[in-house]
């Protein structure tokens, strides 16, 4: 397949000057001139091909935004390979932009001050799109993104949620091999995050758009993407796909009964160690809840027929780890987090 | 040509986003005059003590000031959004340019025009024509005047660019440093020969605002340089703008955008 993106080594550092603290630290600090580096990507390394879906997760200040910008060639990176679409980010941006959409969740793209239609209508002209192209892309953002009512309307005026939906549509106008989202469905409500997720699918089963989306609702992670990227601190935690994430992480499974009444002391033991014997764990017994965890794919048939056997139970569910939860403690338990 | 087209569009729906504001536009033009009319007040004050200026007469200062006038408002017209840049390399909305697949400097120069300029712009057009006909200018200085002004944009908005480009490397959220092309062209507005050699040099060859008009004016009035020099700054002004771009480039590298 053929190479959309190829990183290698990737670093970028700030340099920030140190801040002494109050009025007179600042009146300080006019006069020295002490910098202080921060590392906010440590050298990653990573390919990705045409056409693949991949989510770029971490932890505020991972290092995922300061990613996608030497990506998209807004800043340069400190030291490393870097390659997008055979071209060098930082030194052949305009070529590059031609060819990529971007759409920066925090902030507006489109022109604040005039309507919808007018910054469409600019791009058109800015990215020479094709005008069949053009034709499909722009009545697909207008019928998918419910664009319409808003078309009219400028930026400046449109809520956080229409703003997104103008901000999506435009950054894909041009059929872009491929498309940076960053956050792409921040501050949304359920249903608009549900259509932008459903349009950005669309616009890359239709044409084949490389995706890479930073985002920090898993949701988007789950329901678009088929890889996965775990930016720590800087580096790179975790690269594969959704499937071979959940099976490193996601070790536990559990089952949670509902009893109709509490269990007794000595019940609970006997049914503690038949349990063991086949890889479960009785991990909470209080009073009509009762958990059992265990880690061996395949074992819930027999470890929820012994729970049936012994207890009077009520209601059963089977609970899987989710990515949302497995991320979670990844985030938790991380050695060394300050 | 298609360059040019998209420069244009971006202008002219940049343009219509201004008109939103209707009450800004008025009273912008507005202060725009009066910034120039008060100038001119104290000029009136100069010529009622003296009858000239280190050899130049009144109607030939006033063309002077007209010029001005007139290339600043050109310049605000067309490329008044670099007076943003301190702001958005702190804020690091730069981000947004830099995804378009567009000259970055001259795209962020012609997308904020300011329509107070049409304030400077008229007046300056008003009081050059005036003072040609004062002057019974040849029918040929009428028609170059126009070129002149813009070469005086161009110079300018170079200027601009030199000094905003410096916002790169050291980060300020304030246009402070602007206002120093800005009031170095204001000087310009009198004869630079009424000023000290080191002064005079530094309007005519290092930022060399001073010679978009002066030298044009000295041809008309036969006080040395010849038509030839005159039209050599329109030259110089376009090279001077293209260089600008190398200053912008220069600090685009140290760009680093903000968190997030």
């Amino acid at each position: 397949m053929e190479n959309a993106l190829h990183v290698e080594n990737l670093a970028k550092s700030y340099k920030r000057s140190m801040r002494h603290p109050g009025l007179l630290g600042a009146f300080k600090g006019l006069f020295s001139s002490k910098t202080q580096e921060f590392q906010a990507v440590k050298g990653i390394s990573f390919s990705i091909n045409r056409g693949e879906r991949v989510g770029l997760i971490g932890e505020n200040g991972a290092g995922k935004s300061t990613t996608l910008k030497m990506l998209t060639g807004i800043i340069a990176p400190t030291s490393g390979k870097l390659e997008v679409l055979g071209l060098l980010p930082w030194k052949q941006r305009r070529e590059l932009a031609l060819n990529i959409g971007v759409v920066f969740g925090q902030r507006p793209q489109l022109l604040w001050d005039i309507p919808v239609r007018e910054t469409f209508r600019l791009l058109k002209a800015m990215y020479r799109i094709p005008s069949d192209v053009y034709e499909v892309t722009y009545k697909e953002a207008v019928r998918r993104l419910d664009l319409e009512p808003l078309l009219g309307t400028p930026v400046r005026l449109l809520s956080l949620g229409q703003r997104m939906r103008c901000d999506l549509a435009a950054s894909l106008l041009h059929a872009p091999a491929i498309a940076f989202l960053d956050e792409p469905t921040i501050g949304l409500d359920l249903t608009v995050k549900e259509q932008v997720r459903e349009y950005i699918r669309d616009m890359q089963d239709k044409f084949g758009v490389t995706l890479l989306i930073t985002t920090h609702d898993l949701k988007d992670i789950t329901e678009v993407c088929d890889r996965l990227l775990l930016l720590d601190k800087g580096t790179l935690l975790f690269d594969g796909s959704l499937k071979a994430f959940e099976k490193k992480f996601a070790n536990e499974s559990r089952i949670v009964a509902d009893l109709e009444r509490p269990a007794t002391a000595s019940a609970l033991r006997k049914l503690s160690a038949e349990m063991k014997k086949h890889g479960g764990i009785v991990t909470g017994g209080e009073g009509h809840k009762l958990i059992v965890s265990y880690r061996k794919e395949g074992s819930a048939p027999v470890l929820t027929q012994i729970l049936l056997k012994r207890q009077k139970v009520a209601d059963l569910t089977l609970e899987k780890t989710d990515i949302e939860t497995i991320v979670t403690r990844i985030y938790r338990k991380k050695p060394g987090k300050n | 040509m298609k360059t040019l087209k998209l420069y244009w569009l971006a202008f002219s729906t940049a343009l219509q986003a201004k008109f939103e504001y209707r009450v800004d536009f008025f009273l912008g033009v507005l202060t725009s005059c009066m910034l120039q009319l008060s100038a001119l007040v104290s000029l009136w004050v100069i010529f009622t003590q003296t009858p000239n200026l280190n050899g130049w007469s009144k109607e030939e200062i006033i063309l002077l000031f007209g010029m001005v006038a007139g290339a600043l408002g050109l310049s605000e017209l067309f490329f008044n959004h670099i007076w943003m840049v301190p702001f958005y390399i702190v804020m690091g909305e730069l981000d947004r340019l830099l995804t378009y697949p567009v000259n970055s400097l001259y795209f962020l120069l012609i997308t904020r025009p300011e329509l107070h300029s049409f304030g400077n712009l008229v007046t300056g057009l008003v009081l050059s024509y005036w003072a040609l006909y004062h002057l019974n200018a040849p029918l040929l200085y009428y028609f170059l005047l126009p070129l002149f002004l813009f070469s005086g944009c161009l110079l300018y908005t170079a200027g601009l660019v030199l000094f905003a480009s410096l916002s790169f490397r050291f980060i300020a959220p304030t246009s402070m440093h602007l206002m120093i092309p800005h009031n170095l062209l204001n000087a310009t507005r009198y004869p630079v020969t009424i000023y000290p050699a080191a002064v005079q040099w530094i309007l005519l060859i290092l930022v060399p605002f001073g010679s978009f008009h002066y030298l044009p004016a000295s041809w008309l009035f036969g006080k040395e340089p010849g038509l030839g020099l005159a039209l050599a700054v329109l030259a110089a002004s376009l090279v001077f703008f293209w260089e600008s771009g190398w200053f912008w480039r220069w600090g685009l590298k140290q760009y680093e955008s903000t968190g997030s």
